[in-house]
């Protein structure tokens, strides 16, 4: 579960360790080349001068002189004359070396220690190396230090990065599993919390959608038991009286229902037709004097043909209509006419309350309910009403509105562009 | 002796049709259909019980439940059509009596209005309520079991017998556990005799005895009283 922190991490320690190899050979191979110093140049003249000369041949004072010297720079020192024959020493004898025949070589490796051979000006070579040599290792136990605490720091800091994007594969979780209020603390400006803020913003959106959800299908519960109950009830009085009102009121029910159920699957086709099905001619004057007739509107109007679908237009002018007796008229007067931009324009509009400016968007609302509205519920339930109009004249490319009333109630329009609609009624006769 | 009622409801046809199906129950109803109305309506009048529902024009029923609580202790029985459960949990914590989701019998409304009417009126003497699946109520503290009002005529080892069923509705019951808590009424020995028992309680208390809906047998188990009644 956690490999992506191991592995940033173990790329970072990788990096470190490859450093420290390479600092180290570098180190090494450095060492094993031959180093001319200047420095060793100077101290031949320097300890050609603390030397008898070549030519004095008194062993003893040769003897006596490398003594002084070697004491005094604990090595071990011995001399060789030109030809490498040796001469003397001082302590243990240091040979000289094939490799190290040569001005001011130094040899670190391949022995007790670091090798220094001089040749004098003379042509003798001296050559010396440390009595008591320990080889120093510490510049290596540095970069190893260095590298421990390079690596110990880094390790919270590559852990907060994938902590946060733990928990953000938390939160998806959570989210994945119902719990539609999971959302991430946003810190920063990098890419982990632009992750996150989108994260959120999406959340909030599917939060949003299944809360309004949830309420229209309660609202739809609502709407759907109500007819219901009244059926229940209906039938318990008409076993102890038959009465034919009783049974007038259930078929009416009946209806109500077989309307809310239609409105409820054509909102949910509607939401996944992306446009209308333009199949038929229809009348819209006619329809809409056919809905009106059925709820007992005022019709008044052009002919006007438009491509379209009955059983997407017929639910929209019915509830067009309805919405007018539910929120309190009882007049209702629709008037249909063509406007300048080859649109059709619905006008309707109820001697009711009126709707206030604040709930002329409300309205629009699934099952919403007029707070203006007259109290006593009229032969419906509210329904679907101005959503489902709102819905359908938004597919046909459309929309409704509501508008300032000309006289005391309320006022609705619905557009619908007429394109793909043959031009009109009277071009048929 | 004529119970007030007042129904507060914005459904109007629903209400009429329950008023006058509660009238010919022998209840006086009024309705109100706002909760603004329905509240000044109950401060006026002396109701006995009143029937309200979740959903209304002007405010919920909660709020008005809420209210009509604080100030008195009348018993409310909530309607809703949303039927949720938390509605249902809401509507008693608020101090309702009891609840009904739409589509309801009317004949269980009338039951359960006489249950709350008769609770409250011996409210301070009894602590242990009554059950109620549908019409039919089971009394522990008069003993009595009513179905739709009437009186069903159990003997006491019949009514200790539905009383333990339906005590534990929902759950099956073998004939052991039954028997145990039974145990007080010694002359029943035989373990038969409590299908015999079971056989009578069905007859009063079942709609057709042959096929019954509220004591179902459970072969080879025991008897389960079951919390879904077909109204």
């Amino acid at each position: 579960m956690h490999f992506l922190y191991l592995r940033i991490y173990l790329a970072f320690v990788g990096i470190l360790v490859l450093f420290g190899i390479l600092v180290a050979a570098s180190r090494w191979l450095g060492a094993q080349g031959p180093h001319s110093h200047q420095f060793l140049e100077d101290a031949a003249v320097l300890v050609a001068d603390l030397l008898p000369a070549a030519d004095l041949e008194d062993g003893s004072d040769l003897e006596q002189a490398l003594a002084r010297l070697g004491a005094s720079l604990q090595a071990y020192v011995s001399i060789y004359d030109s030809k490498g024959a040796h001469i003397a020493s001082h302590g243990e004898t240091v040979p000289l070396l094939n490799a190290n025949r040569g001005r001011g070589r130094v040899r670190h490796f391949g022995g007790p220690g670091p090798v220094v051979s001089m040749k004098l000006p003379d042509g003798r070579w001296v050559v010396a190396r440390k009595a008591h040599y320990r080889e120093s290792w510490h510049w290596l136990g540095t970069i190893a230090l260095l590298s421990a605490a390079i690596a110990v720091g880094a390790y919270p800091v590559v852990r907060r990065i994938t902590l946060r994007l733990e928990n953000l594969r938390r939160s998806v979780d959570a989210l994945g599993h119902g719990d539609l209020s999971a959302r991430i603390e946003t810190e920063g400006n990098d890419e982990v919390s632009a992750l996150a803020s989108s994260f959120n913003q999406a959340a909030g959106r599917i939060e949003r959608l299944v809360k309004a959800h949830e309420t229209t299908l309660a609202s739809a519960s609502h709407e759907l038991r109500s007819p219901l109950a009244r059926i229940r009830v209906a039938i318990e009085l008409f076993s102890q009286e038959q009465r034919p009102d009783l049974r007038e009121n259930v078929v009416r029910d009946i209806d109500e229902l077989d309307d809310l159920i239609e409105d409820l699957l054509l909102t949910s086709r509607l939401r996944y037709l992306e446009k209308p099905e333009r199949k038929e001619d229809i009348d819209l004057l006619a329809l809409l004097a056919e809905e009106g007739a059925r709820c007992g509107a005022e019709i008044a109007g052009e002919p006007i043909m438009i491509r379209g679908e009955l059983r997407t237009l017929r639910p929209l002018l019915r509830n067009l209509l309805e919405n007018g007796f539910r929120h309190g008229g009882d007049k209702v007067k629709a008037v249909v006419k063509r406007t300048g931009a080859n649109e059709a324009l619905l006008s309707v509009e109820d001697n009711g309350p009126g709707i206030a400016e604040d709930e002329s968007e409300r309205v629009f609302e699934p099952f919403y309910r007029s707070q203006c509205a007259d109290t006593s519920r009229n032969d419906t339930g509210v329904g679907l009403g101005l959503a489902l109009v709102r819905q359908i004249a938004r597919h046909y490319g459309g929309d409704a509105r509501v508008c300032a009333p000309r006289g005391p109630g309320a006022r609705i329009e619905v557009t619908l562009p007429l394109d793909g609609a043959s031009v009109g009624h009277d071009t048929g006769l | 002796m004529e119970e007030r009622i007042l129904i507060i409801d914005d459904d109007v046809k629903l209400c009429t049709m329950l008023g006058e199906y509660l009238r010919s129950h022998g209840f006086r109803v009024e309705m109100e259909q706002t909760a603004a109305s329905g509240l000044e309506a109950f401060r006026q009048g002396r109701f006995a019980a009143l029937v309200l529902d979740v959903m209304l024009p002007d405010g919920d029923g909660f709020a008005l439940c809420r209210q009509i609580r604080a100030e008195s202790e009348i018993p409310i029985v909530m309607l809703t059509a949303r039927g949720e459960a938390t509605d249902r949990i809401v509507g008693l914590e608020l101090g309702a009596d009891d609840y009904l989701p739409k589509p309801f019998n009317p004949r269980e409304l009338a039951a359960r209005l006489g249950a709350v009417l008769r609770r409250a009126s011996g409210r301070k003497s009894e602590a242990r309520g009554a059950l109620l699946f549908g019409e039919l109520e089971i009394d522990p503290a008069s003993r009595q079991v009513l179905l739709g009002g009437r009186r069903c005529e159990l003997t006491g080892y019949q009514f200790d017998l539905l009383w333990a069923l339906a005590e534990n509705a929902g759950r099956v019951m073998s004939r052991d556990a039954l028997l145990l808590r039974l145990k007080g009424h010694d002359m029943e020995a035989f373990d038969r005799s409590i299908d015999v028992h079971i056989s009578r309680i069905r007859s009063l208390i079942e709609i057709d005895p042959r096929k019954p809906k509220r004591i179902l047998t459970i072969r080879g188990v025991g008897y389960l009283f079951s919390r879904r009644v077909a109204g």
